[in-house]
């Protein structure tokens, strides 16, 4: 089945190109949409900080306005959407074809062959939706451990769905679209299948420094730079990440038991 | 399957030559009309493959027995009434036969009525909605006796109880009804009597209107008004064929009686009217009603005022359309490309008869804009002196199929002498050299000026008849001399693809009232963004500053350094528009620089300063513009492409942004492009092309910050100087202050 994805980016230029790099790998048929701006605090996402109207500002709108012509490729772009929701619903609104659809955000990275898994398991009609576990970064060498607590809650990581044309997105966090079948593969069951991908949430001081003012964690910056500076893993995340339950740990990389790593790890 | 329509005509021509063209457009296949005409004293006449016309000659004629006849011609398949006072869109039939599959009837819940020539209105549907298969006909007809449309009221009551099903839903139907019913019954039939051969067209662009009607939203056309008469037609001809190569096909508006004239040209979209040609304010209206873009290049007109600054008519209706610059240009020429070669032919041996000798056509006497009553002796004269060596033919005495089969005949002959008639413009199709006759002096703006480069002379008429007609004869002698080469026809250009890039200084605002209103302002650029039509190339940070090089207050940016930013994103042919960060922009502002920028080339874009509330963003261009009732010099965007950038080189100004007078510079440098120069008196006008019409961007009153106290500033007094110098080489006319503004 073709792929469809849709990412919403915004300062996403650290990502992008590493995501396409793995589009292009795909030996399937695929479709990227790119949903660019700034999502206005409403709606399912109303608890977040307002940003006034604008673009990236770090060079992501001109390496989209370098793909406009890529033929995989559809550039969306407001300054100012009404709610995140609203951003998926126009990438979505334009799929005319029954496929696959990916919310791959724009700090998730996945194997080409893992997306070629996903789609052959919708192929084989073994499901209607998808639950995936992610590994979290917390920093470029530094990975959540622990399960159903933070980074990877029961509820996480709805991300693949079998898409008929028509089908409309209800709400983005957590994702939840009209006419979607029940099937769904399970955590566990996506595991199974090697189907594990890279969470890279809090890599970069910037991309903290936004989540500090853009979701309201107050002293996320200096809390990621303790947890950076630290020396002593495993270790527990709450000291440095005061949002987090208590029982989430966190480890260094090499320390995991072996998983298949996406590529570019190291940054 | 097979759709037929039957319209009953009852003597309304012109709506009948409208509904008959719709049905003309329609997409679906095997269809036929079927006219049947009950008006006994008039025979329609109309030869095409798809339409039968069936003139009732029985006294008295029954509309019923009509359509029964009507139904006799008919075998199978999807049968419609058709409406006389109402058109189809193209995709009409098609929806008929398609919402007929497998049921004996259908019936579209709505239709549009277009009412006072203005609104479209959604009504419920009336019986032309109504189609029915043969066979439900011959279970539950014939139509009975009836008025007002009972007769077919009353059949559709037999079938619909004869086969129930419901109605089908439509949210935006294909068929418009042309007035009210009082409108309509106001309609008279026409009193023409005899064969009437129909030359059916549209008068309106019903698609578009259909569609203001469903989104709000005028479909993106041009439409080149010029009523009339052909040679103001034919004038034009060459700017309607730049539009074609450089942007789209433009509608061309004319008056009915000269529509014969298009069927010479393939680059036009003929958009005739029913008024006659001098009422322009009418036309003006009709054609803003209908396209998104609309260019005026008539020159005279009821409720129409021309300003008159060009030499003669036929230069300022190229004024008006905008290419003033080029009416010089001989490789712009009246391009006849659908020209009839038999009918020429056959043309040019009816004028020649038996005379081989090589021909001289003179027209003196047959002016209708310019007539010249002393002018008929000149033919005599003609005569006298080259009878001998020349066959001399007298144009007034030869009619062609249409105007433009003259041009076959104009190749075949020596010379050209007339009078100011259309002859004067058609011959600027052909190299025939020309001799022609021109109104007096001092009515100069009135007589037209030849162009194509051949015309040997212009002479007065009075001068021809004071001096005995030795000027005549002595342009005569030399127009004889020279060589009538036929011109080759030209290779249309590729049309070129341009994507417009949004080039605007941004910076953090930290002020709430100045992000709230810039905000406000942005929220018009964001449905651009997302349909495509413009690409943000927003700039943030910049290599440069006025702080940092010119020791200013504020790190304001160069505006050099944001069009590179954008530049280097783009290709050659890509238009780059600069617009400031407070400015909201008209939702057919790309189109039209698509439009503006291909035809013509680079703007600028008038400050419309506007003053309390905005006016609702759905208006027009022109309406938003009569909601600022200021002046303003200043400007708020430039067009232009990369490749023009290029061109201009060192002459575009390293200026400071956010300071004063760079605007103005650069606007003053787009007009030279066009070879305006700027004056003081000037540069408050808005001057097309260099400047495009007011009310594509508005701009929210409030007070500069570069107007506040920092008049010499070091970034204004930079620009200023940049100014000044540039102004001194090549605008030695306009008077600037020592600082470099404006005196």
């Amino acid at each position: 089945m073709k792929l469809c994805a849709f990412t919403l980016a915004l300062d996403a230029i650290r990502f992008l190109p590493r995501q396409l790099a793995v589009f292009e790998q795909l030996k399937l048929d695929w479709h990227w949409f790119i949903i660019s701006g700034v999502a206005d605090s409403v709606l399912d996402t109303s608890w977040v900080a307002k940003i006034p109207p604008r673009l990236s500002l770090d060079g992501t709108d001109e390496w989209l306005t370098r793909h406009l012509d890529h033929p995989n490729i559809t550039v969306i772009r407001r300054q100012l959407w009404p709610g995140k929701n609203a951003m998926v619903q126009a990438a979505i609104s334009k799929i005319t074809e029954p496929c696959v659809v990916m919310q791959i955000d724009a700090d998730e990275i996945w194997l080409p062959s893992q997306l070629e898994t996903i789609c052959e398991q919708f192929s084989q009609d073994h499901c209607d939706r998808m639950r995936f576990y992610c590994r979290y970064f917390v920093g470029p060498d530094l990975i959540v451990t622990t399960e159903n607590l933070w980074a990877n809650r029961p509820g996480e990581w709805n991300r693949a769905w079998r898409w008929t044309p028509h089908m409309v997105s209800i709400k983005h966090e957590p994702p939840l679209f009209q006419g979607i079948g029940h099937r769904e593969m399970d955590r566990e069951a996506t595991r199974a299948l090697g189907l594990v991908f890279n969470h890279e949430a809090y890599v970069y001081e910037d991309q903290v420094a936004f989540k500090e003012k853009y979701y309201l964690y107050p002293g996320a910056v200096a809390g990621w730079k303790r947890l950076q500076a630290h020396t002593q893993f495993p270790t527990k995340l709450k000291p440095f990440m005061h949002w987090v339950e208590d029982g989430v740990m966190v480890d260094k990389i090499p320390q995991l038991p072996p998983l298949q790593l996406a590529p570019d790890l190291a940054h | 399957m097979r759709a037929t329509a039957i319209l009953l005509a009852t003597g309304k021509i012109p709506s009948l030559l409208e509904s008959v063209a719709s049905f003309l457009t329609q997409d679906h296949e095997d269809s036929h009309l079927i006219i049947v005409n009950a008006v006994q004293r008039q025979t329609l006449v109309f030869d095409h493959p798809k339409v039968t016309v069936f003139n009732v000659k029985q006294t008295p004629c029954l509309p019923m027995k009509a359509r029964n006849y009507a139904m006799t011609l008919v075998s199978e398949g999807a049968i419609i009434a058709w409406p006389e006072d109402g058109v189809a869109l193209p995709g009409f039939l098609s929806s008929v036969a398609s919402a007929l599959d497998g049921r004996e009837w259908c019936w579209f819940e709505k239709e549009y009525v277009f009412e006072a020539g203005q609104h479209m209105k959604l009504e419920s549907a009336s019986e032309f909605s109504f189609a029915f298969t043969k066979m439900a006909f011959d279970k539950c007809g014939p139509f009975l006796p009836g008025i007002n449309g009972s007769s077919e009221r009353n059949l559709v009551g037999r079938i619909v109880s004869m086969f129930p099903g419901e109605k089908t839903a439509v949210t935006s139907p294909n068929l418009i009804r042309v007035g009210n019913r009082d409108e309509r019954e106001q309609v008279t039939p026409s009193a023409v009597c005899g064969h009437i051969k129909l030359a059916p067209a549209m008068t309106r662009d019903w698609q578009s209107l259909a569609q203001v009607a469903q989104s709000g939203k005028r479909k993106n056309s041009v439409c080149i008004v010029e009523l009339g008469r052909n040679g103001d037609i034919i004038n034009i001809l060459p700017f309607c064929k730049m539009v074609a190569d450089r942007y789209q096909k433009p509608h061309l508006m004319v008056a009915r009686e000269f529509l014969g004239l298009l069927d010479g040209v393939s680059y036009v979209i003929p958009y005739p009217t029913d008024l006659h040609y001098a009422k322009l304010g009418q036309a003006l209206r009709i054609a803003k009603a209908d396209h998104s873009i609309v260019v005026n290049c008539q020159i005279y007109g009821e409720e129409f005022q021309q300003t008159r600054m060009a030499k003669s008519f036929n230069e300022e209706s190229f004024r008006n359309a905008g290419i003033w610059n080029l009416f010089k240009d001989n490789t712009l020429r009246p391009e006849f490309d659908l020209r009839d070669r038999d009918r020429e032919k056959v043309l040019v041996e009816q004028v020649r008869g038996d005379d081989r000798r090589e021909m001289i056509l003179v027209n003196a006497s047959a002016g209708i804009s310019s007539p010249c009553p002393q002018c008929t002796v000149l033919l005599d004269e003609i005569r006298r002196v080259w009878g001998e060596m020349y066959n001399v033919v007298d144009l007034t005495q030869v009619k062609g199929d249409r105007f433009y089969d003259l041009l076959g005949l104009y190749e075949a002959s020596k010379a050209l002498c007339s009078i100011d008639t259309a002859h004067l413009h058609l011959c600027a199709g052909t190299n025939i050299p020309v001799v022609a006759l021109l109104q007096p002096k001092a009515e100069g703006w009135a007589g037209t000026q030849v162009r194509g480069g051949n015309c040997v002379a212009s002479i007065f008429y009075n001068d021809v008849l004071r001096d005995n007609c030795q000027s005549l004869h002595e342009s005569l002698a030399a127009a004889l001399e020279r060589p009538n080469p036929t011109i080759k026809a030209r290779t249309p250009k590729k049309k070129v693809e341009r994507r417009i890039f949004h080039m605007v200084d941004r910076h953090e605002d930290t002020d709430k009232a100045v992000i709230e209103r810039k905000s406000k302002m942005m929220a018009s650029w964001d449905p651009l963004y997302e349909s495509g039509q413009l690409i943000p190339a927003h700039c943030w940070s910049y290599p440069r500053n006025a702080r940092d090089i010119l020791g200013d207050q504020r790190p304001l940016p160069y505006l050099r350094d944001l069009i590179i930013n954008a530049a280097k994103q783009c290709r050659d042919n890509d238009i780059l528009l600069f617009t400031n960060d407070d400015n909201w922009l008209h939702q057919d502002l790309p189109e039209y620089l698509q439009f503006h920028v291909g035809v013509y080339g680079p703007c600028s874009i008038f400050r419309t300063e506007i003053r309390g509330s905005m006016p609702g963003p759905q208006m027009r261009p022109e309406q938003i513009a009569g909601h600022s009732r200021e002046k303003h010099v200043g400007r708020d965007g430039f067009a232009f492409t990369r490749a023009w950038l290029e061109d201009v080189g060192e002459d575009f100004p390293d200026a400071v942004l956010a300071a004063s007078d760079w605007d103005i510079h650069l606007a003053c440098l787009i007009r030279l492009h066009y070879g305006i120069v700027t004056t003081g008196s000037n540069i408050f006008e808005v001057i097309s092309p260099a400047e495009i019409p007011k009310g594509y961007t508005m701009h929210l009153a409030h007070q500069s910050a570069w107007s506040l106290n920092q008049h010499d500033s070091p970034a204004n007094n930079w620009n200023g100087q940049q100014f000044k110098t540039w102004a001194a080489h090549r605008l030695p006319l306009l008077k600037l202050t020592e600082h470099g503004n404006l005196a």
